[in-house]
């Protein structure tokens, strides 16, 4: 046996291991008491969470639609069609109103305001000699199977102009559209949208059949089916765990250095979920996946700490010193990984999006925690424990294998290979700059972004945007007058001219506006003659029109000093939202007077638009912030620019790459990517900290470029490969998730902890081999024989006998 | 060599005023940007969607398609109705109806009494008058010229303009017509030399058979309003007229408006606007895409609705057996082959 290295520990390890039973006991109590908390821990699926609250769209939106708000009311459609016929069919319209009849009588809708071509508040208006005439599009006293009463309903449907809004352009579907209120007016209790949304899908099936079919979309639907989703991801955690659980076996042969990991990793994430419920908070739609990260960060921390154990217990130290020792090595690198990785998650509190906040703050809160659980706890019950020889004698073998991957990785010290390395790296950055070219901002697809583009329903979606010549894609642009001056030829003539401008704006399917109806008043009010389908000079007779037939209800609770203009867009692209937002503020800024001034807006599309904004805005303060930090932790740790320069260079290379990458897939950098700059950077650091860090200590000791990081490589380095392809592993499953953003985060993130991996085992050792070497040249290096790599590799009895120093202030004490 | 003090005296005399008048002028300009301007005075916008915007009347002169509506818009189309290029038009005024009083002069009418006048066959146009300063300011709803220099324009509370002279003046001609109570003027059409008919309401219309010089009023049996009007003269030296409007109510007249025959539509759909066939039948639009094809001796029609159901206000022919419409949907065309005997 060797001869052992004494080390000299520093307070802080005394302490921590003279009080190791009392941590112990207070862990298990904590981990009860919060795993009880976690228990209740509840989705949040509010979807004002999404929306950056305090932008000027925003909040211009919530001043003026003030009145308004109060209703909350949630939109529904189901379009019914038919395969075979058209809605004017006796068959057809049977069933259209069964179905009708069923949902108006659902718990939490607004009976009232349903509609369909039954409901009696569906008129037609016709004008004749006498003046108007109207009735209900369907006459139940005249409905039968005749052809006379089909033609009627054609008529009917016609003059009561809803082709396109409910009835498709080709006559073969209708719609049948409600609120949902969001608690029962009854007896006040909240609706469970879940459940409702269940008893829509009972009547979808009760209905369907080959010739019929119903396709449903609204919020609620939609939320529905991303809870649908969520629920997944508990067993994608499991899938992730288990995965996890197999591969550390493999890597450790120990069941003991298998589940104490897996273990304390886990009572990081139960105690983040508890916290998080302490706190108040629930599990916010993309903070949902930290638990999976802060898991994964913890795996690849205690992997270093087995590692570190199993290593020196092979060198015949007890349980309790090699617990001892590893603790000591590891503490303080690991220390700054994972301020670093908090830190750098931290950053994204920025971004003034509410969810995104959630996902920082939940995401720091776990890192925090796995300082706790996986470099204090983890060693602490690894001196309880300790390894089994199996481990033991795993380890030994390992170590003393020669492998020639770690010989062949060990080349790119080599300062020939490296400089070839760096001339493909030159490569790469190049070619990720071309390919990042194209990165989007926003979403680039259609329907509900957050699901897949061929989920149930996206598809709904598109047949309902394809049949009709309605969207759900909405902008409300606001024009502001001051107070009783609402109603001038001047605002509503002005209001019409931008109208026509957003009418004359690419993607913009329809725009409706106080001047549109003012002029189908004064159309109808003059016996439908076509010829006074315009503004009215006359302010009298304009206010007069934009009041009549109760189409216009007061928008601003009666003191007439706003208009609305309501438009519908064909997509919510950023390319679209961008043309619309561009021409409101061009003619705002050519138009806006002391009379009357335009502003943006509220509406799903323009909340989509203002966070476009903002992520565009934040896109690059992220990364600068996130590598401030990260450069600014490595340079307080490792005292060399150098250093900074080795650890970063790697994860910048692998943020483009994964711009690139994005482009290339169609990913547009929005909510849902934008944190996973951070996270993928957050975890990519630790890889470098821990391979430089030993790298550096191996140095120190004076050996050669190529024999330290061999011997990095067959420590660290077998680490670090292990958590960078079994954190790979465990993200990849994502990609099958049936929520959108979660599978584009899946290919994202491993695609960086891939990359990251390779970049610390192969960019990393380049850059120092090239800059350290010059250091030690210029510095004058501990002198030692083998300082140029040319004599032969050292046998692993000498490096053991030379063990490394902990980095940092611990003072080396001879044997 | 340049000496600083030549900045002031720079400033001195005339040139200074200059200076001074320039900068004013300047800040005058910025100030005017911002002016909110009236539709009257703002040119017509180039746009793609013109020709789906409302469009109100529509005329072929010598195989050009020239179509008019809501803000100012002016279309024409070279190639039967394939394509359309939008004029040069110096208002955004909603425009109601076009006539041509020779070859290459044109007339346009619209809201807030606008008349635009073109020269060089409807390429582009310059506004002659407007009633921003009149006591009525409602819009004028039609016009037609019956030769190169006689020609009408109407419009509501019974305002009746009259050029003798090609357009080169119009004068208040409401002394000539018998409409004390004001009714509206909805259309005018020309029968046989001297013979003018106007379309208004409550059953009315005017007629007169002394060129224009006095309109005696023919009360239908009707009580409604009366929005196109169609005349020509008969083979019989007597006028073949079609009166149509609100309610789908149809009535023709084949001595001149002596005695109206009123034809059933079988619709109650409002009837807009009409335009002769060659062989002496009438195609007549209206809401709902309603078109109807009254026969030659003005008796029966026959229906035919078009797809998307949207007002229709005014029809041309064109070549091969098409029509091309205009209304709420902008210009689209249509083939009447299957209205054809």
């Amino acid at each position: 046996m060797t001869r052992l290295y004494h080390y000299e520990f520093s307070r802080l390890t005394q302490a921590i291991f003279h009080y190791r039973g009392l941590i112990l006991l207070l862990s298990v109590f904590i981990t009860l008491f919060l795993g009880y908390r976690a228990a209740f821990v509840e989705p949040d699926t509010r979807l004002e969470r999404l929306i950056p609250a305090t932008h000027e769209y925003v909040l211009t939106g919530r001043e003026f639609m003030r009145e308004d708000r109060s209703t909350g009311g949630s939109f529904i459609r189901v379009a019914v069609a038919s395969k075979t016929g058209s809605v004017f069919d006796y068959q057809y319209l049977n069933t259209l109103q069964q179905i009708s009849d069923e949902i108006s009588l659902l718990d939490g809708v607004d009976t009232a305001g349903l509609k369909s071509l039954w409901s009696p508040s569906m008129l037609w208006f016709a004008i004749t000699p006498e003046g108007y005439s109207s009735g209900p599009v369907i006459d139940n006293s005249q409905f039968a199977d005749t052809p006379e009463s089909r033609a009627q309903i054609r008529v009917n449907t016609l003059r009561a102009g809803i082709v396109g809004s409910y009835v498709s352009n080709d006559f073969t579907a209708s719609i049948i559209d409600f609120q949902v209120l969001p608690a029962n007016p009854r007896t006040r209790q909240a609706l469970d949208y879940n459940a409702f949304a269940d008893e829509l899908e009972r009547v979808r099936s009760k209905y369907q059949s080959d010739d019929l079919q119903i396709h449903i979309i609204g919020d609620v639907k939609k939320v529905a089916d991303l809870v649908d989703g969520f629920e997944q991801i508990a067993l994608f955690f499991l899938a992730a765990a288990l995965i996890t659980l197999v591969l550390l076996f493999k890597y450790s042969r120990c069941l003991k250095s298998t589940l104490v990991p897996l273990g304390c990793s886990l009572v990081a994430v139960v105690w983040q979920l508890g916290i998080l419920n302490l706190l108040g908070y629930g599990l916010g739609v993309f903070s949902v996946l930290v638990p999976f990260l802060v898991f994964a960060i913890a795996v690849s921390h205690g992997v270093q700490v087995i590692n570190g154990v199993a290593h020196e217990a092979a060198k015949g130290r007890s349980r309790i010193a090699a617990a001892k020792v590893t603790f000591h090595l590891l503490h303080r690198a690991g220390l700054l990984a994972l301020l670093s990785d908090g830190i750098g998650f931290a950053t994204l509190f920025v971004i003034d999006i509410g969810a995104i906040k959630d996902l920082a703050m939940v995401a720091s809160v776990g890192v925090a925690l796995v300082i706790i659980s996986n470099l204090l706890l983890l060693p602490i019950v690894m001196s309880y424990v300790g390894v089994t020889q199996g481990c033991i004698d795993h380890a030994q073998y390992k170590l003393e294998e020669r492998s020639s991957l770690w010989e062949g990785l060990a080349l790119f010290a080599d300062p020939n290979i490296a400089r070839r390395t760096l001339v493909v790296v030159a490569l790469l950055i190049a070619g990720g700059v071309y390919l990042s070219q194209d990165l989007k901002i926003g979403d680039l697809d259609k329907g509900a972004p957050e699901l897949r583009a061929d989920s149930r329903y996206n598809l709904d979606n598109n047949f309902i945007t394809d049949n009709f010549s309605v969207s759900t894609d909405l902008i409300t642009i606001f024009a502001g007058t001051p107070d009783e001056a609402c109603e001038s030829y001047k605002v509503v003539d002005l209001v019409d001219r931008l109208g026509w401008a957003l009418q004359n704006t690419p993607g913009v399917q329809s725009v409706s506006s106080p001047a549109v109806t003012a002029k189908i008043n004064r159309y109808l009010g003059n016996e439908g003659n076509l010829r006074l389908m315009a503004l009215p000079r006359d302010e009298r007779v304009l206010t007069r029109a934009m009041s009549k037939i109760g189409i216009v209800t007061t928008d601003d609770g009666g003191q007439c000093n706003q208009q609305r203009l309501h438009i519908e867009l064909a997509d919510h692209k950023q390319s679209t939202l961008l043309a619309v937002t561009d021409t409101v503020h061009q003619f705002a800024a050519e138009h806006d007077d002391a009379d009357v001034w335009f502003r943006l807006g509220d509406g799903n599309a323009a909340y989509e638009a203002a966070t476009n904004e903002v992520i565009e805005k934040a896109q690059n303060q992220i990364l600068i912030y996130v590598y401030s930090v990260v450069a600014l932790m490595c340079l307080l740790m490792f005292r060399s620019f150098r250093a900074v320069i080795c650890i970063l260079v790697p994860l910048a290379l692998t943020s483009l790459l994964c711009q690139a990458l994005m482009a290339q897939l169609g990913i547009g950098i929005k909510v849902a990517t934008l944190p996973v700059i951070a996270l993928g950077v957050g975890i990519g650091v630790d890889y470098g900290i821990y391979i430089y860090s030993r790298l550096d200590s191996y140095l120190k000791l004076g050996h050669s470029m190529r024999i330290a990081y061999l011997e990095t490589l067959k420590t660290t380095g077998k680490a670090v490969s292990f958590t960078g392809m079994t954190l790979a592993v465990g993200v990849a499953t994502w990609i099958f998730s049936p929520i959108k953003f979660q599978a584009d985060m899946g290919v994202l993130l491993t695609f960086m902890f891939l990359l990251n991996m390779i970049g610390a085992l192969t960019l990393l050792p380049a850059l120092a081999g090239l800059l350290l070497r010059q250091a030690s040249q210029t510095a004058g290096a501990p002198s030692s024989a083998d300082q140029d790599g040319d004599k032969p590799v050292l046998a692993d009895a000498q490096i053991a006998a030379t063990e490394p120093p902990a980095t940092g202030h611990t003072k080396t004490l001879a044997g | 060599m340049y000496k600083p003090v030549d900045l002031l005296t720079q400033f001195s005399g005339l040139q200074g005023m200059l200076w001074v008048a320039l900068g004013v002028l300047v800040l005058l300009g910025t100030a005017e940007a911002r002016t909110y301007r009236d539709p009257i005075d703002l040119p017509a916008q180039f746009s793609a969607a013109a020709s789906q915007s409302l469009l109100l009347d529509i005329v072929n002169r010598s195989g050009r398609l020239i179509a008019v509506g809501e803000r100012g818009h002016i279309l024409f189309s070279d190639d039967q109705g394939l394509s359309w290029r939008q004029a040069e038009v110096p208002t955004r005024s909603h425009l109601n109806a076009i006539a041509f009083s020779d070859e290459n002069t044109g007339w346009a009418v619209g809201e807030d009494q606008v008349l635009l006048q073109t020269r060089d066959g409807g390429l582009s146009w310059s506004l002659v008058s407007d009633g921003r300063d009149a006591d009525q300011k409602g819009p004028l709803l039609d016009i037609h010229f019956n030769s190169q220099s006689e020609g009408f324009a109407i419009g509501v509370f019974n305002k009746l303009l009259h050029s003798r002279d090609g357009g080169q003046n119009w004068l208040s001609w409401e002394a000539h017509i018998d409409n004390l109570d004001e009714w509206h003027l909805f259309a005018i059409a020309a029968g046989q030399e001297g013979h003018w008919y106007i379309a208004s309401e409550m059953g009315l219309l005017f007629r007169s058979v002394d060129g224009g010089e006095s309109f005696a009023p023919i009360q239908t049996d009707h009580g409604g309003s009366f929005h196109g009007i169609l005349a020509r003269p008969g083979e019989d030296g007597l006028d073949r007229v079609v009166l149509f409007g609100v309610g789908g109510v149809l009535y023709t007249s084949v001595d001149g408006g002596e005695q109206w025959k009123r034809v059933n539509t079988g619709t109650e759909t409002g009837l807009a606007g009409a335009t002769w066939l060659a062989d002496g039948s009438a195609l007549i639009v209206g809401a709902d895409g309603l078109i109807l094809l009254l026969n030659s001796e003005l008796t029966q029609v026959k229906q035919h609705l078009i797809e998307n159901g949207l007002p229709l206000s005014a029809v041309s022919l064109t070549e091969n057996n098409r029509a091309t419409l205009v209304g709420l949907g902008g210009v689209q065309s249509l083939s009447i082959q299957e209205f054809l005997p």
